[in-house]
């Protein structure tokens, strides 16, 4: 059958689809995000190892949804619930707490940066040391369970509509230095990406270390969310 | 002013911008909300969650990884 033979509600089927994911495209944009994010990373020279990162993120959970997707239809939760990702949960929060709170944990990140940030850039050495923590905390976010949000939680569109234009608005100011750069794979003075301006700034032992200290501090204050 | 400044203005006003959004937020007389509890919210979804932590082990991976 020919696409001109489609009978009408043939057509309003696949029009409510499509709107079906445009809407949930709209309520959860992570997926859409993440591709765009990887489409970019790529085409601007990065190694394909982080566009992967992110593609494979994305495909992950396209998979996650469509199967939480059908476990609701089929009357089986698809929270975590009957699982023991709570009690994993909990545990692992109480491991971030002691984490900042000890000293002896203290000891080892303080040491984690001041050596990895000795490793030249994009050297094998760093390049483990870092994705090692990085792997660990995507593992980590994929396995707590879902959280219905609390009542202190709850937030009006407004003031996520803000945060998303000023998000928006960087990515595109950044987005637009990218694409004024002499080519894509070429860092420009005169249209500096954020990852040019930040080149001076890792180009020494103590501008890693710091570097290093803040992303690690990032992920565990996003772990404790 | 040239190019260079004129981009690094830009950087400076959305860094601005984003501090008195989160100044704004802190005083709590409008319906903005932190930073922090913004990400708390995001975050208590798998999709969320994943989401946001990817983007952070993206850039350290971005900086350090080949």
């Amino acid at each position: 059958m020919g696409v001109n033979d489609a009978t009408e509600p043939d057509l309003l089927g696949r029009r409510a689809k499509a709107d079906g994911a445009i809407a949930r495209a709209l309520r959860e944009p992570v997926i859409p995000v993440l591709v765009l994010a990887g489409f970019f990373d790529l085409i601007s020279g990065d190694p394909v190892v982080h566009g992967t990162l992110l593609f494979t993120v994305a495909l992950a959970l396209g998979l996650d949804a469509i199967r939480r997707r059908r476990q609701e239809r089929s009357g089986v939760p698809a929270d975590g619930s009957g699982s023991d990702a709570p009690a994993t949960s909990t545990l692992f929060r109480r491991a971030v707490a002691y984490v900042r709170l000890s000293p002896v944990a203290l000891m080892v990140g303080l040491s984690y940066v001041v050596i990895v940030g000795t490793f030249a850039r994009y050297s094998w050495p760093v390049s483990l040391a870092v994705f090692a923590p990085a792997a660990l905390g995507v593992g980590v976010a994929w396995q707590e369970p879902q959280r219905p949000p609390l009542e202190h939680q709850r937030i009006g569109r407004s003031g996520v509509l803000v945060w998303a234009a000023a998000f928006v608005s960087l990515g595109l100011w950044e987005l637009t230095n990218l694409f004024l750069q002499p080519s894509l794979t070429r860092g420009s003075q005169a249209h500096p990406t954020i990852s040019v301006l930040m080149n001076p700034v890792l180009a020494t032992h103590a501008g890693r270390s710091i570097f290093l200290a803040a992303w690690l501090a990032f992920g565990l204050f996003l772990l404790e969310r | 002013m040239s190019s260079h400044d004129f981009t690094i203005a830009g950087y400076v006003l959305m860094a601005a911008i984003g501090t008195g959004i989160q100044l704004l937020a802190y005083v709590g007389r409008t319906p903005i909300p932190t930073l922090g509890a913004l990400l708390g919210r995001v975050m208590r979804t798998r999709s969320g969650r994943v989401g946001v932590v990817t983007g952070w082990a993206w850039l350290g991976m971005h900086f350090f990884v080949r």
